[in-house]
């Protein structure tokens, strides 16, 4: 599948890396979540957030945490895929612990997620995400 | 007839068992065997938790078909909600005492993570299955995006 993301994404992934020491690893480890994972793994890997829809679905992935041991702390990544279209949208990103922590995303600004994709997808503003297997990481191209 | 020097012996071997256990070696001993049986039980408690989630992650692909399955699925809410509760009671009394705290540091990190997680999905259950919501607007950007 190819990797996008919104403009949101990028705002929340860049305040947390700013914090080194709580939020560092967000990207290496989106990275280890993502890389190398079938297209049937990613479209069904995660909370359906609207369903079994057969073609495309909004889902929330979980993704390790820096540092701790507890497997299932760490940050919840909103995401969009279209499995006809072998597109996945990266639309938010928040942690569970730490400074920037959060308890849930509701369901309207899950919404407000979607029209921004919608948005930014006919704008052509979104980011393309690559797999930077050297340094073990993402990188968000404009 | 028993003497006093048998009973002396007697008390003396009874005295001296005991004191293989007031040694500070076998003291350490006995709190590091305790710390390692109650970290394998907190482990065993955080393993059901992540055995729980992708069985959660597999529910939310599920469709509520009739009454039998609504009410298995109240079930799941009320068995779970249950069970974190009692984990957390579980939680909060092992956190009482410093040498458990500071023994089972790790078990218990991941036991509370395990607890908000649980938590956290016991919501989005309930929001995609049991709370009324006017899902078409949601439905009319979702069928934008397809």
């Amino acid at each position: 599948m190819d990797f996008f993301a919104t403009n949101r994404f990028n705002e929340s992934v860049n305040k947390l890396i700013a914090k080194k020491k709580h939020y560092g690893c967000a990207l290496s480890h989106i990275y280890k979540r993502f890389h190398n994972k079938t297209d049937t793994e990613l479209f069904d890997d995660g909370y359906k957030l609207n369903g079994n829809h057969p073609i495309a679905r909004q889902m929330k992935v979980r993704v390790l945490s820096c540092g701790g041991n507890a497997k299932s702390e760490g940050f919840r990544l909103i995401v969009f895929v279209h499995k006809d279209d072998k597109k996945y949208y990266l639309l938010d990103i928040y942690p569970k612990t730490g400074p920037f922590n959060k308890s849930n995303m509701k369901k309207d600004e899950r919404k407000l997620c979607l029209e921004e994709l919608l948005a930014e997808k006919k704008n052509n503003t979104l980011f393309t995400i690559t797999f930077d297997n050297k340094k073990k990481t993402i990188v968000l191209k404009n | 007839m028993t003497t006093v020097l048998d009973i002396e012996k007697k008390i003396l071997d009874c005295k001296t068992k005991g004191e293989v256990y007031l040694t500070e070696e076998e003291k350490t001993n006995l709190i590091l065997d305790s710390i390692n049986a109650i970290t394998k039980n907190i482990n065993n408690v955080n393993s059901c938790y992540l055995m729980l989630f992708p069985l959660l992650d597999e529910l939310s692909s599920c469709e509520v078909n009739n009454d039998k399955e609504f009410n298995a699925l109240k079930e799941i809410i009320l068995e779970l909600s249950k069970f974190t509760t009692r984990t957390s009671i579980l939680f909060s009394n092992l956190s009482k005492s410093n040498i458990i705290k500071n023994g089972c540091k790790s078990a218990l990190n991941d036991l509370r993570a395990n607890i908000r997680t649980l938590r956290e999905y016991l919501e989005d259950v309930e929001e995609t299955f049991l709370l009324e919501d006017d899902e078409a607007d949601i439905d009319t950007v979702l069928s934008e995006l397809i």
